[in-house]
């Protein structure tokens, strides 16, 4: 293969393997498809093999087995590391498609989220890791905390700009937590959104009672999580 | 004057594998046509129309092992049949054993040796290649 179809396949690469990321970080959550991870993470081991991105296609081939055992047994741990692996691939091929820009002299832009800051308030380690990892993936600073005090703690020591908040914390309603994370960060006005399991519908119900600034429901995948806060941030500013 | 050039079929659900080895192959000189999925395969005369077969194995409808067993056993399929595919290679050669076809290429070697293997074959120096005799 000549190095002119070499580098034209390089870029196209990079997108259909981000595509086929992306799809596999979205069906990562309980009402995903792990056979679609399994599929997705298949092919692009052999894409990647083919072109030549060695590490790439041994990578994918990592979280290939990982969902094969996740078909096989349904085990979280199996999920836990196609997880990982997903993740691993989307900082790698973001890496190679910043080179990609700057070898075309499109300079790589800085991230519109560098430096964004956000405060995650669940109680659930599994769930926090995962989503925090995500937006840490996207280039925002993340912190968690587990219950009120450590998140009204963060509020002043952290100074987030966006505060992404779990429905159910064991000992506070979601109306109160709200309520003294507003007055926490004041005079400063952070978005507060709510995360949770719960159908769209209910979300806004559980959102506007609240008095949160909006939601993003976990049944829409990791992937739109990320997508809500970028959007949510996008109407702030730095 | 008369194309002789070899003609190979390639069948991926990849649509980008399928570009970047039809790309390859053509530019080694060959001339490729693909097929991403059943209905694609089932428009094109497999029978005599080409000079090597390569077929993926994972595949969405159905495994390229029990395709080619078909091509070969039930349409009479002559010519060479290989697995191209990213599945270790003991699991290949299981698989292209199983469905007696002429054998495997793994993805996992790179364009290069994709094309350096299909070279060989047509070349008369891996099996198959008797089929391409009249």
């Amino acid at each position: 293969m000549s190095d002119d179809l070499r580098a034209k396949f390089r870029d196209r690469f990079i997108a259909v393997a981000q595509e086929r990321v992306k799809l596999g970080i979205q069906n990562l959550s309980d009402q995903g498809d792990a056979a679609v991870v399994r599929a997705e993470l298949h092919s692009l081991a052999g894409e990647a093999a083919l072109i030549g991105f060695d590490d790439i296609a041994n990578t994918a081939r990592t979280g290939e087995a990982a969902a094969e055992e996740w078909v096989e047994r349904g085990e979280a741990s199996s999920q836990l590391a196609c997880a990982r692996v997903l993740r691993q691939l989307a900082r790698t091929l973001r890496q190679l498609e910043g080179e990609s820009a700057s070898e075309t002299g499109d300079a790589a832009r800085p991230s519109q989220n560098a430096e964004r800051r956000v405060l995650i308030v669940d109680d659930s380690a599994i769930v926090a890791d995962q989503v925090g990892e995500a937006l840490g993936d996207a280039g925002l600073e993340v912190r968690v905390a587990s219950d009120l005090s450590s998140a009204l703690e963060a509020a002043s020591t952290f100074a987030p700009d966006l505060a992404l908040v779990d429905v159910t914390i064991p000992g506070v309603d979601s109306t109160d937590l709200c309520l003294r994370l507003a007055d926490a960060f004041a005079p400063k006005k952070v978005p507060i959104l709510l995360l949770s399991g719960l159908s769209d519908e209910e979300l806004e119900v559980r959102a506007r009672s609240a008095g949160a600034q909006g939601h993003i429901s976990k049944r829409h995948g990791l992937a739109a999580v990320v997508d809500g806060v970028r959007a949510a941030l996008e109407g702030t500013t730095p | 004057m008369p194309d002789e050039r070899k003609r190979i079929l390639l069948v991926d659900d990849s649509e980008l594998l399928l570009e970047m080895a039809s790309a390859a192959l053509s530019e080694a000189g060959f001339e490729v046509s693909t097929a991403q999925d059943l209905n694609d395969l089932d428009r094109i005369e497999t029978g005599d129309d080409h000079d090597l077969i390569l077929m993926d194995v994972q595949m969405p409808e159905l495994f390229g092992d029990d395709v080619a067993s078909v091509l070969r056993h039930v349409r009479g399929v002559r010519a060479p049949i290989y697995l191209l595919s990213d599945l270790d290679e003991a699991e290949l050669a299981q698989r292209a054993a199983n469905a007696q076809i002429e054998g495997y290429i793994s993805k996992r070697r790179g364009l290069e040796a994709l094309v350096e293997r299909v070279n060989a074959i047509l070349a008369g120096s891996e099996p198959g290649a008797e089929r391409e005799q009249p």
